[in-house]
């Protein structure tokens, strides 16, 4: 179809500034603007009447002035910069009705309500394994099911602790002594009517998670033996099947780390990092031992596990909902979140392209 | 050895990493790591020290762990080292709890953030709170669910709205079968199986202009505004000019349309700027941006415009749990918290980092005086 026969709506969360020269455009959801230099003084009320039902050509009829080619021009720009969105495909009722606010925030990153619509389903429908139910892991999950993610499965083999309750999301006085993933399952089942697939394991080794059909992301929130172990299993794993993971944060000895995004062949992936990063470590510890204690118990706070959650699980949605890798935030880089600034750091990595992990081949 | 005048028990700090520098055969330098703060502290000190110190075991005094050296120390010189490093925060003395409790982990943190208060106290400012919170939508009730997990114990809801099914997609306390509900019971029951000691009051209102604040806030070790609906600002404006006489805090959260990622303004008599110079410095800042929004009636119900306000839980939870550690730095007696008062942060979802605006006082003004 062409351009003029097509239909389009101006977004409602665009917000249009007009002065002499320039016209301004704020995407109040993605908080991003652009302007461009326009001096025609009817922009504002020519834009408007993209409603959703009018094509091209019926706006084109009411600013004769405006050649038809023109306004062309002019729409596929803004559809472009997703100021405008073509009106392609109604939306389902039930999605209007119960996540109006999911389709908002997708239309910001696509061109089309069709494209909304398939993103849409591509996420309801995504295999999601996320390993470790703990202070961030607990957060994740329920920030996935409220988005309408439908295939969770979560892995591990804590049993919910009194001590857990402070700093984890979905455990209630109640659960205490059943296994995390139980609770978990039961909480969601009863308050959203979902299924997850609730797997009572540690995983200690790649072959722990080829139990299911590849999953579409892996979220990595296990600390235990330790983050290290844990993510080098994940991203051998992912690596090998070429699978999105996220290298979760918030957990013990990293609690205001926000880990990466790894989109394999595509960003730097763990082992990436750990070339910058080891020689880092190596040059500031060289010559220097850790001092070996017997009684250690660290410590943790439940919002500062949920500002890393909040972060990892935005991402996350970002990836299952199939939006354009351009708008993820925390690939080829490490966030860190300052408890005495209260703001975050970056330490930024590029994807070294001769990394034998990660090669396209 | 005779028996030492100074004879404590320490331990190091959980919370804290050591290094030991293994290159000089006399000397060596042992780094303190605080891995929650990332701060340093780093001393010069004969190398035996450092085997003193991987002994200390937060049980026996240190007479005893001195005697299986076979090593004389100073015992003036080890008083004084010992004193500043737990000055420093490197070392404690351990007070005799469960490890496991539910608040543990907890305490531990705030023995590395909060300063100049035992960490045990710090918890008990937290527990003893009370908290009001206008508005129990995405972002109140998060906080909410939060601040009564890490163990406050009061609080008061005002909100007159009822869960809808669309609620599901950022109302943490959600349960389809209480659809229809009071948004305040249904937290307030949420809140009763996250922890049995809890205390909530429910008011089934809307904050009006005409509403009698001081039946609601004035016992309130805090008050926090969620309250979006006639708007966030005017909603604000009464709380904090009330508020600010009775020298109580004010909250103000972010996380709503249009800011879905924003940090709070905290509103501290005698230490932050003034609700008016807040209202009167953003009127003034967006005086020339005056955007127009297409609304359009796409949605038949009319319950949420399409193209319009975004928004997910994972981003309100943002918000609330940002909203949250300023809070509980506040309540634990911290001093962090101040760094950003008046400031307003706006996480940019695509960028991952925060902008700032300096919120800037009125010249002169009488109220805070800035
Ligand atoms: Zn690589
Ligand atoms: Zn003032």
């Amino acid at each position: 179809m062409s351009v003029e026969n097509k239909t389009y709506r101006l977004r409602s969360c665009v917000a249009i500034v007009k002065t002499k020269r320039f016209v301004e455009f704020f995407d109040s959801n993605l908080r991003t603007g652009f302007s461009i230099e326009l001096d025609y003084p009817e922009i504002i009320g020519l834009l408007h009447h993209f409603d959703g039902s009018l094509s091209v050509n019926d706006v084109s009829c009411l600013y004769p002035e405006i050649s038809t080619a023109e306004l062309c021009t002019l729409v596929l720009f803004l559809q472009n910069k997703s100021v405008l969105i073509e009106v392609d495909e109604p939306y389902l009722q039930p999605d209007i009705n119960y996540r109006p606010r999911l389709i908002n925030t997708l239309e910001s990153y696509f061109h089309s309500t069709s494209e909304v619509r398939r993103s849409i389903y591509q996420g309801s429908k995504a295999n999601i394994l996320i390993i470790g139910l703990g202070a961030v892991g607990s957060w994740v999950l329920h920030c996935l099911v409220k988005v309408g993610v439908q295939n969770i499965t979560v892995m591990d083999n804590d049993n919910v602790e009194l001590s857990n309750l402070h700093r984890q999301d979905l455990f209630f006085e109640a659960d205490v002594g059943t296994p995390k993933v139980i609770a978990a399952r039961n909480n969601i089942k009863q308050a959203y009517d979902v299924d997850i697939t609730a797997v009572c394991k540690k995983m200690e080794s790649v072959e722990d998670l080829s139990l299911t059909d590849f999953p579409d992301l892996v979220i990595n929130c296990a600390d235990s033996p330790s983050v290290d172990t844990t993510s080098k299993i994940v991203s051998d794993f992912c690596l090998n099947h070429k699978i999105p993971h996220i290298i979760g944060g918030g957990y013990n000895l990293h609690l205001t780390l926000i880990g990466q995004v790894i989109i394999p062949g595509v960003t730097a992936c763990l082992h990436c990092f750990d070339k910058i990063l080891s020689p880092t470590n190596a040059a500031e510890l060289f010559g220097v031992k850790k001092l070996n204690r017997k009684y250690r118990k660290i410590g943790s706070m439940g919002p500062v596990c949920g500002v890393s959650a909040s972060i990892t699980a935005t991402e996350a949605i970002k990836v299952i909902f199939g939006v354009p890798i351009r708008f993820l935030a925390v690939v080829n880089k490490r966030l860190e979140f300052n408890l005495s600034t209260f703001d975050f750091g970056a330490f930024s990595v590029e994807r070294d392209i001769t990394c034998a992990y990660c090669a396209t081949d | 050895m005779e028996a030492l005048a100074y004879d404590p028990v320490l331990k190091i700090k959980d919370s804290v990493d050591v290094y030991v520098s293994t290159g000089e055969s006399d000397v060596c330098t042992i780094q303190f790591y605080h891995i929650n703060t990332r701060q340093k502290l780093s001393i010069r000190i004969a190398p035996s020290f450092s085997d003193v110190l991987a002994a200390l075991d937060g049980l026996s005094p240190l007479s005893k762990i001195l005697k299986s050296f076979a090593f004389e120390l100073d015992p003036v010189e080890l008083k004084s080292i010992f004193e500043y490093l737990v000055a420093k925060g490197v070392l404690e003395h351990p007070t005799i709890e469960d490890p496991n409790s539910r608040y543990s982990r907890q305490i531990n943190f705030l023995s590395d953030w909060i300063f100049g208060l035992s960490s045990n106290k710090a918890h008990e400012q937290i527990i003893n709170s009370n908290v009001v919170i206008f508005g129990v939508g995405a972002v109140g009730s998060s906080i909410a669910i939060n601040l009564a997990r890490a163990g406050v114990s009061k609080f008061t809801f005002v909100d007159n709205k009822v869960l809808s099914s669309q609620s599901a997609e950022r109302h943490p306390f959600f349960s389809a079968k209480e659809v229809g509900e009071a948004k305040v019971d249904a937290l307030k029951r949420h809140l009763e199986k996250i922890n049995s000691a809890v205390r909530v009051t429910c008011v089934r209102e809307k904050l009006l202009p005409l509403t009698d604040l001081s039946s609601l806030v004035d016992d309130a070790t805090l008050v926090v505004n969620t309250a979006d609906e006639p708007y966030i600002g005017h909603t604000s404006v009464k709380l904090g000019r009330y508020l600010w006489g009775k020298k109580i805090p004010l909250y103000v959260a972010g996380g709503f349309d249009a800011h879905l990622m924003s940090t709070g303004d905290f509103y501290i008599p005698g230490e932050s700027v003034c609700i008016d110079c807040c209202s009167g410095f953003f009127s003034a800042a967006l005086a020339d941006w005056k955007p127009t929004y297409k609304v359009h009636k796409t949605n038949s119900a009319k319950t949420h415009i399409i193209g319009g306000s975004g928004g997910t839980y994972s981003m309100s939870l943002f918000s609330a749990s940002y909203a949250c550690i300023q809070l509980l730095n506040y309540l634990a007696g911290g001093d962090a918290y101040k760094f950003r008062i008046s400031q307003r942060g706006e996480f940019i979802i695509g960028k991952g980092e925060i902008e700032w605006v300096e919120i800037l006082a009125k010249e002169g003004c009488n109220v805070c005086g800035k």
